[in-house]
């Protein structure tokens, strides 16, 4: 998949329409997903997804030919969510991290997200099992939902995790072994639960 | 419990992630009914990967995406009306109390129009507040005919 995209993006920063195209229907199912974990709103992962890819295509001539693209557009899509979460004041610093520095979105830091929003399944058919998962995976920090949104949302194997977030497989395991762990203890009894589906 | 995940717990999280190629899917298995700690921590990456899938919901359709690629000022215009709105709802009601207590009524009177004026920006304001919150989520507004 890296190689794919990253192929079809050096056509586009070439002149390619067409391969924009594909790059965005091979892709948008996974920026939604991703988006989706960090802002929460169907409508809006949406609408974030759609202009990533928009801003994506307008920076195509700063894209350098052969850099893997996968890691370049999470950039890009997790900072249009951080750029709408902060406008609508639900983008915190973690004030526990040594990571942080200034204000500046930091690609490599961790940021907590206030749900303050609309709770995912507002209005929906839905069961006390789904809305405590999002209340769980709602109070974890971004870094967690984005890898958590990627495998279990859209079901990628640690090596596509790996290629999209352009980090080691290690860190992918390690990343989502502690993220699991937060969501799990957040979800408390539900996982002790004999329910399977 | 927060600490570096050991080398066994990993192979668990990589067994039920599907990810341990033949022989270490093998090896692992092996020890499992040995390991009661580990077939718990499977079984409940399992649970945790059947309530994910449960809550995940379809990805947008095709039309859904291309709805949006044909109106790429949707929501710069979406959020320009409910500001403008917002905006004008606040001058003419700034713009009517003061007009109230400018004129002559008596001051129940007053009392009665400003309760009337107030009463209608707030429900005005929390109504499409409330409606701006959860029409991502109005499940018809996905009805097609």
């Amino acid at each position: 998949m890296q190689c794919d995209s990253t192929e079809l993006m050096t056509a586009v920063k070439h002149g390619d329409r067409e391969a924009f195209d594909q790059l965005v229907a091979s892709l948008r199912g996974q920026a939604f997903h991703v988006a989706r974990g960090l802002v929460g709103s169907r409508d809006d992962a949406l609408e974030l997804s759609q202009e990533a890819f928009l801003k994506t295509y307008r920076a195509r001539e700063t894209y350098r030919d052969g850099e893997p693209f996968l890691p370049w557009f999470h950039r890009i899509l997790r900072n249009t969510c951080y750029s709408f979460l902060r406008k609508n004041g639900r983008l915190k610093k973690r004030s526990l991290s040594p990571r942080f520095g200034d204000a500046a979105i930091d690609d490599d830091a961790d940021w907590e997200i206030a749900d303050d929003g609309p709770e995912p399944w507002a209005g929906v058919e839905s069961d006390e099992r789904a809305q405590a998962f999002w209340r769980g995976f709602n109070a974890l920090s971004a870094r967690d939902r984005e890898i958590l949104a990627l495998r279990h949302f859209k079901e990628l194997s640690y090596r596509d995790i790996a290629d999209a977030l352009g980090i080691p497989i290690g860190t992918v395991m390690s990343r989502l072994f502690h993220a699991r762990r937060r969501l799990r203890e957040g979800l408390g009894e539900l996982m002790d639960d004999e329910w399977e589906g | 419990m927060n600490g570096e995940p050991t080398e066994e717990q990993l192979n668990a999280m990589a067994y039920a992630d599907g990810e341990l190629d033949d022989a270490a899917r093998r090896e692992f298995e092996a020890l499992l009914p040995r390991r009661p700690d580990l077939a718990r921590e499977v079984a409940q990456l399992r649970r945790l990967q059947v309530l994910a899938r449960h809550v995940a919901g379809p990805e947008p359709m095709d039309t859904e995406w291309a709805r949006l690629a044909a109106d790429p000022l949707h929501r710069g215009g979406r959020g320009l009306g409910l500001g403008l709105l917002l905006a004008g709802g606040t001058g003419g009601t700034v713009w009517a109390a003061i007009e109230i207590l400018r004129g002559e009524l008596p001051i129940w009177g007053k009392a009665g129009l400003g309760a009337l004026l107030l009463g209608s920006f707030l429900l005005l304001v929390t109504t499409i507040r409330a409606r701006a919150r959860t029409l991502p989520f109005d499940p018809y507004t996905e009805i097609q005919r």
